[in-house]
């Protein structure tokens, strides 16, 4: 087709990182790096995703190395709190920067 | 509007969600009822101790209760430093303010002609520096209702400059104000987040199978 690139990309969107892109994964993304740590509860409360929903995205996440699965007892009760890696911190900044840059200079 | 401001207020709805049980406000609402009752004139001296005994355990047993009761419903977060730190801001501004308090009083620092302002106008001072501190603590938390709650300071001491009543009254009412406010979020709290079912695939979606 005339209108696309010569080589049939679009360099920066084709640099987007899957893993976050995805609207569910994102706003969970968003929640831990505004948080320090949270459980399965309260973000499923502030996203509301499903159980399933939720517990699958984060298994791609921690997967990814974005998120960390920590168990841990609070007043000794178990908690399975969850909260962004280092990496994850990382890839959130870069999205968010990336992002930028697409809708800059476009008219709203 | 850009990203980092729908990310704060991301940060804010997630703290005002863990606020909104209303649990504070029964909590402080009730320390403030107690403390009337016992500035009450025919209160006698055992109820007194007893009446300070019961607001210190209350103030034990809040945490206990927040976790008992909030994070079963609404879930455990762990939110930034700047959260805690405000908070330990309010509580070392209060520590402060007593200390200015206690030590103007036991070092008699008050000179002839401010004893006379006081004499005068001692409850419209103190209305306006008990609602400041509700303003300053509610501009602080964030949280808007304690601004409302200065509101209320101002208009339950406000009439003792005008009308004789003993002070103990308003106390009483402003803390019954804050406790049935309290009651009222604790009913929507309750409605809009019922306990969750805690199977055990809830708790803990990576646990194995045991079976």
């Amino acid at each position: 087709m005339p209108d696309e690139p010569s080589d049939g990309k679009f360099p920066i969107i084709d640099d987007f990182d899957r893993v976050i892109h995805e609207p569910a994964r994102l706003i969970i993304m968003s929640h831990l790096y505004v948080l320090d740590r949270a459980d399965f509860l309260f973000l499923k409360r502030q996203t509301g995703l499903t159980w399933g929903n939720l517990s699958s995205h984060i298994t791609k996440l921690e997967t990814a190395g974005y998120v960390e699965v920590i168990k841990k007892f609070i007043d000794r009760k178990p908690y399975t709190l969850i909260e962004l890696t280092k990496e994850g911190r990382e890839a959130f900044r870069l999205y968010q920067r990336q992002m930028k840059h697409v809708f800059e200079g476009l008219d709203e | 509007m850009n990203e980092s401001i729908n990310l704060q207020q991301l940060e804010r709805k997630a703290y005002l969600s863990y606020h909104q049980d209303g649990v504070i406000d029964i909590f402080i609402g009730s320390a403030i009822v107690t403390f009337g009752l016992f500035l009450l004139p025919w209160v006698v001296e055992y109820l007194w101790m007893a009446f300070s005994s019961l607001s210190i355990i209350w103030v034990l047993i809040y945490a206990g209760v927040k976790r008992a009761f909030t994070v079963p419903r609404i879930g455990y977060v762990e939110f930034k430093k700047h959260r805690r730190s405000r908070v330990m801001l309010i509580a070392v501004l209060l520590f402060i303010i007593n200390l200015v308090f206690f030590l103007i009083q036991a070092l008699g620092l008050l000179t002839p002609e401010l004893r006379i302002f006081l004499n005068v106008y001692g409850f419209m001072v103190l209305a306006f520096v008990v609602g400041g501190l509700f303003f300053l603590i509610g501009f602080l938390t964030e949280l808007h209702r304690v601004m409302g709650y200065g509101v209320v300071a101002i208009a339950v001491f406000l009439p003792l400059q005008f009308y004789p009543m003993h002070f103990s009254y308003s106390i009483i009412l402003l803390g019954l104000v804050m406790t049935a406010y309290g009651c009222v979020l604790l009913f929507r709290f309750i409605r809009k987040y019922p306990k969750e079912n805690s199977g055990v695939e809830h708790e803990d979606p990576w646990e194995e199978p045991t079976d």
